[in-house]
């Protein structure tokens, strides 16, 4: 018995130690944490000798930690891949503002937060991968345009369970309105080649093996298919041409989402935490982006990487990017109540 | 125990219960909250894509049961009633596929069978044709959640039909009955329990599956649950799904708990008299080869990929990771198991001393934890939390509170194998203790404790593996910089980092396997 | 000879458990085995039933060889110690399984007979011990066996129900006239209902088999008499001689001189316990002999017990 009430306490003391550091530290809630994130904290640390710690979960689950943890949550940064996360975490008010001066002058105007409160890392755009033998360029317009009958039965994309789709849905129903949005919805299901199976890259393989003509991508997927060490996705990544959707001069542009930070309201790390953004912000970290993981980089000085730089400059969505969250519930119900799977 | 003496006239039964209660209204508040929040409920209109969820999961629990129990009975019976040597040893293949977790297992197979997998490019490269097989569906994923689950079925069932069959076959040879007449008639019948209770442990081992419903799209409720709290903001309805999900488990545990008192009615009387039949005619290479099926899915294949895997990228791994990966899965599933068989033992001895209604409701409200979804028990801790912040916000992000909610969920693993011990140890041996003058605490450590070594030793062990290969409870609720090699080993396959993940699979399967090898040895005579 | 064992042989690895084993029943009689554990007594029932195979030797049941028959086709009733009943089935359905053909009256008289006919809807584990065992029993005879065999079928039952179970076996066997074959540990039961009596030993010279005042009287070694009551032994003139208690009579003179140790009362008679020389005597009396008496004792040669 009392060997059981110390081990307990002595768990207890444990748990509660991990708090305690007297070195420089940053902590980082964080969706993405791939090689290149890596690399870039580690220089951060070598640089600023800053220890960073990092919790990777997804944004949802990211975000419920914090609100739990309330004033003793420990972390500086909330990174996500996705505006609508964002405008999320600052809805539920546990953003502070960032102070715009150094950072957000770097940063392309029409990719930062109208409210201030986070900060673009990189940007994609969500376009159409096509095969070029069977597929006229001509054919190809905008997103809305993919419900014609032109495209029965040649249309590739993900789940609806996937957040850039949600994205996507939530800027059409921005645009466009609740009903015009589910309309759209559930004609664009009609033209599925295929019940949507597999990720990205799987819907661009499955271009090459003729089960359908174009897909909805991320347009960094196509970067990383034709920088793979397979020679196969190597092969399918030259097999297809990339198509940025609503670019005519009466169009609004392509639809793009963005991976961004917001700083956390209880930060206790305040100061670190702002000399990463302007790490991350910095051209260093924003071609080390554009070359590794063929993100579009949001630093004006910074030019994207060879292999994205081919595709040319695109016009993006001026949609205030908060309305990707602003718009996520409804887009979420619409895909539920269709036969999206 | 010594502070717990005599005091004023209060006896030590009394403090012992009530500190016992207490311990167990401590383990369960994450059920009462689910049930106070559920209260709170305004308005819920069932809209029809709900009610896809239920038939979802519904369909998945079917198709897998239904495949666990072919994979499981068919060899159980082949390898118990036919001449097959080494049946030790089939025994023990037939209980590894447990150290595969589902997860791994569908991910795996996802790989293997997949739209540009290792098949299809075979295929495409020797035969120029394509494998076109829609893998990421329901039924295929309840055949590899079937390949992962059926040795629950199998562990139960293999013992039922060894002493059953040993006890009648004899009388059933003398009446005329064949050997396929036997089992139907007779072996089947009284073995149903044990398919039962087996069966039961695969059906919460589904509903609490995440990570490969999650990835092969299939909406069940643990899927819905964390999508309606996380993606949606709709706290009510997953609130809504996780009542469901447990008053499903309470009809099956009441189900469960009505057939086994049938049982030990009936079963009173079986002696294991050691009848077998006398010559074994059958086809040794067919019975070979049934039996070896579902090893060689279950197991082998899955092994051959992964270490297949880990071999094509062993340059690339980060060992540094890796072992400090393990030494944290290690430590956290050694704390939590010592902990939770402490307090399960601890429980289950009062309960023995004082039957009393409370502590029962307690102990069937303690074995639910482990049919909920951990990812409802990460959340509904955060529901508690939040609700009573600030006091407690400072355990969040601690391993004190992750090991809490280990607690709560594997409690249940702990408590069966004692509790059955403590059913063969009537308080009679008590007595027998008191009448020869031995103190209280003589008669745990001379004639309790020396009994339930086994049951204790296995708990351990079963927590152990169980909290080692655990998922979406640690997922959620993990402190900072701290990951197990599950969390490391999902979340890469969920990046389509197969190969990276492979090596954290191939961790948790040694160690797991190991771990099960030990416990046969150890009971080796016991089983 | 309604049953006929000759020769009969089986090895458990080198271990020789029956070794050329004969005897024989007429119809309707009644054989009961008895022998310390482990002298094959349930093997041998195992061989006759054909439960397990044999090495050699022959069985004939009504000249019809039996040996390489499949147990079913045996007919052969066996009622085994523990567990005789079929949990899940309830007692009318253990007693007609998988029968076809059914005689009702015959039926009606076992149940009748053995006292069971208000069990028949009940289940083997809300009826006692002793009700198992005469279901079982009953079972066995509604498919007229030729040869019926038990195997300590009253092993488990405490004294009172015992007697009763013991008692409604016996009499629906004598009246079905069914041959039989009993192992017994309890000598009393094998003496009251046995034709003959076969005692199996571990040493296979010391089988044997005869009527039971054969076996009781003349037993071929000390562990069989042993089985059927006290032995005295004592050292008479440089030989050793064997004999039973109440085979003993007390005169005025004879060679035998002993001094007794102490009486016991036993209800019907005393219990006296006596010294002679270096050994021990025991015997009964109708009364008290005092400690420390002188007495004398004679055995008539035809009691005396001589063994190999």
């Amino acid at each position: 018995m009392n060997k059981f009430v110390i081990l307990l306490l002595s768990i207890l003391l444990l748990g509660c130690n991990s708090k305690k550091n007297k070195n420089e530290i940053l902590n980082i809630y964080s969706k993405r944490h791939y090689q290149v994130d890596k690399d870039l904290f580690k220089k951060f640390e070598e640089e600023n000798n800053i220890k960073v710690n990092v919790i990777k979960a997804s944004s949802d689950e990211l975000i419920e930690r914090i609100k739990t943890e309330g004033e003793n949550c420990p972390a500086d940064l909330l990174i996500t891949v996705d505006a609508g996360k964002l405008y999320k975490a600052a809805n539920e008010k546990l953003l502070e503002k960032i102070n715009v001066n150094d950072i957000n002058g770097n940063v392309k105007e029409e990719l930062v937060d109208k409210n201030g409160f986070w900060i673009p890392i990189t940007y994609r755009a969500r376009i159409i991968a096509y095969n070029p033998i069977k597929v006229n360029i001509q054919d190809l317009s905008t997103y809305e345009d993919l419900t014609s009958k032109n495209w029965e039965n040649r249309v590739l994309v993900r789940s609806s369970t996937n957040a850039y789709n949600q994205a996507l849905l939530s800027s059409l129903v921005a645009h466009h309105g609740e009903e015009v949005a589910s309309q759209w919805c559930n004609d664009l299901v009609s033209n599925f080649a295929r019940e949507p199976k597999g990720n990205d890259r799987d819907q661009v393989r499955a271009i090459v093996a003729n089960i359908g003509d174009i897909a909805i991508v991320n347009s960094y997927y196509i970067g990383l298919l034709k920088s793979s060490t397979d020679s196969l996705d190597r092969k399918i990544g030259e097999s297809v041409n990339v198509f940025f959707p609503n670019q005519a001069k009466n169009e609004r542009g392509a639809h793009v989402n963005i991976s961004g930070l917001g700083l956390l309201k209880n930060a206790p790390n305040k100061n670190n935490a702002i000399k990463f953004m302007k790490f991350i912000t910095s051209e260093y970290a924003q071609e080390y982006y554009t070359n590794n993981s063929y993100e579009y980089p949001v630093n004006k000085n910074v030019k994207p990487s060879n292999i994205i730089a081919e595709w040319g400059d695109f016009k993006i969505d001026n949609l205030d990017l908060n309305e990707l969250g602003i718009k996520r519930k409804k887009a979420i119900e619409i895909f539920e109540n269709s036969k999206w799977n | 125990m010594k502070f717990l003496k005599i005091q004023n006239g209060i006896s030590t039964k009394n403090v012992l219960t009530i500190f016992t209660l207490i311990i167990g209204i401590i383990i369960i508040m994450p059920i009462l909250f689910i049930l106070i929040e559920s209260l709170n409920l305004k308005s819920f209109d069932f809209s029809s894509s709900l009610l896809n969820y239920f038939f979802s999961t519904f369909k998945l629990v079917f198709y897998t049961c239904f495949i666990s129990i072919i994979f499981a009975v068919v060899p159980a019976w082949i390898i118990t009633f036919s001449d097959i040597k080494h049946k030790n040893i089939f025994d023990l293949l037939n209980i590894l596929p447990l150290a595969i977790p589902g997860y791994i297992m569908a991910f795996t197979y996802a790989d293997i069978l997949g739209f540009n997998g290792y098949f299809d490019i075979f295929l495409q490269r020797n035969f120029n044709t394509r494998l076109s097989l829609d893998v990421l569906s329901l039924e295929w994923l309840s055949f590899f959640l079937a390949l992962s689950l059926y040795p629950y079925i199998y562990a139960t069932t293999r013992i039922s039909f060894k002493l059953i069959g040993g006890t009648y076959i004899g009388l059933s040879e003398i009446l005329g009955l064949s050997k396929i007449k036997t089992f139907f008639k007779i072996i089947l019948p009284l073995s149903i329990s044990a398919i039962f209770s087996g069966t039961m442990l695969v059906i919460m081992e589904i509903l609490n599956e995440y990570g490969a419903v999650n990835y092969f799209g299939i909406k069940t409720f643990s899927v819905g649950i964390f999508k309606y709290w996380f993606s949606m903001d709709d706290k009510s309805t997953a609130i809504v799904f996780s009542l469901l999900l447990l008053i499903i488990v309470l009809c099956l545990m009441w189900g469960l708990n009505y057939i086994k008192k049938n049982d030990e009615k009936i079963k009173y009387n079986i002696k294991n008299l050691n009848h077998n039949y006398k010559k074994k005619y059958e086809n040794k290479i067919i019975s070979f080869g049934i039996v070896s099926i579902p090893i060689f899915f279950g197991l082998i294949i899955p092994l051959i990929f992964i270490i297949k895997n880990v071999k094509k990228n062993f340059n690339i791994y980060d060992w540094g990771e890796l072992f400090s990966v393990f030494i944290n899965t290690f430590y956290i599933a050694l704390i939590s198991s010592i902990i939770i068989t402490v307090i399960s033992f601890f429980i289950l001895s009062v309960k023995r001393y004082n039957k009393t209604n409370k502590i029962n409701l307690l102990t069937i409200f303690l074995s639910t934890g482990y049919a909920i979804p951990g990812a409802v028990i990460g959340l509904s801790f955060m529901l508690i939390l939040q609700y009573l912040s600030p006091n407690l916000n400072f355990l969040m992000g601690t391993i004190t509170l992750l090991i809490y909610a280990y607690i709560f969920r594997f409690i249940a693993v702990a408590i069966f194998p004692i509790e059955s011990n403590f059913k063969q140890q009537p308080l009679k041996f008590d007595e027998l203790g008191k009448s020869l003058n031995l103190t209280s605490t003589q008669i745990f450590t001379k004639i309790n404790f020396p009994l339930s070594k086994f049951a204790i030793i296995s708990s351990f062990l079963l927590v152990f593996i169980d909290v080692f290969k655990e998922l979406p409870l640690t997922l959620i609720l993990r402190p900072f910089n701290y990951e197990t090699l599950a969390t490391q080993a999902y979340q890469y396959a969920n990046e389509e980092m197969l190969s990276y993940s492979s090596v954290y699979s191939l961790s948790i399967i040694v160690v797991c396997s190991i771990i099960i090898i030990l416990s046969k040895l150890i009971f080796k005579s016991k089983i | 000879m309604f049953l006929n064992i000759k020769n009969l042989s089986k090895k458990y690895g080198e271990n020789s458990i029956l070794s050329n084993l004969s005897f024989s029943l007429n119809k309707g009689e009644i054989i009961s085995i008895i022998g310390s554990s482990g002298s094959g007594k349930t093997t041998l029932l195992k061989c006759i039933s054909g439960l397990c195979d044999i090495d050699t030797g022959e069985i004939t049941i009504n000249l019809k060889a039996i040996q390489n028959l499949e147990p079913n086709k045996r007919n052969i009733g066996y009622v085994f110690q523990e567990s005789p009943l079929f949990p899940h089935l309830n007692v009318i359905d253990n007693i007609l399984f998988n029968m076809k053909d059914i005689d009702n009256e015959k039926l009606n008289f076992l149940l009748e007979k053995i006292q069971i006919e208000h069990l028949t809807n009940r289940y083997p584990h809300e009826i006692s011990g002793g009700e198992n065992q005469r279901v079982s029993v009953a079972r066995s005879l509604i498919r007229n066996p030729s040869l019926l065999l038990l195997d300590e079928p009253f092993n488990n039952l405490d004294n009172q129900i015992r007697k009763n179970t013991k008692e409604l076996v016996f009499d629906i066997i004598k009246k079905t006239k069914t041959t039989t074959i009993i192992v017994n540990h309890n000598i009393k039961e094998s003496l009251e209902i046995a034709d003959k009596i076969l005692v199996l030993d571990k040493d296979i010279k010391n089988n044997m088999i005869g009527t039971p005042l054969e076996i009781y009287s003349k037993p071929r070694n000390l562990e069989t008499a042993r089985l059927f009551g006290e032995i005295n032994s004592i050292n008479l003139e440089n030989e050793k001689i064997y004999f039973r208690p109440h085979n003993i009579s007390i005169v005025d003179k004879s060679n035998i001189k002993v001094k007794v140790i102490e009486s016991i009362f036993l209800g019907s008679h005393y219990k006296i316990t006596a010294k002679f020389e270096k050994d021990k005597v025991i015997l009964f009396n109708n009364e008290y002999i005092k400690k420390n008496t002188i007495i004398y004792l004679n055995i008539e040669e035809k009691y005396l017990m001589k063994f190999n």
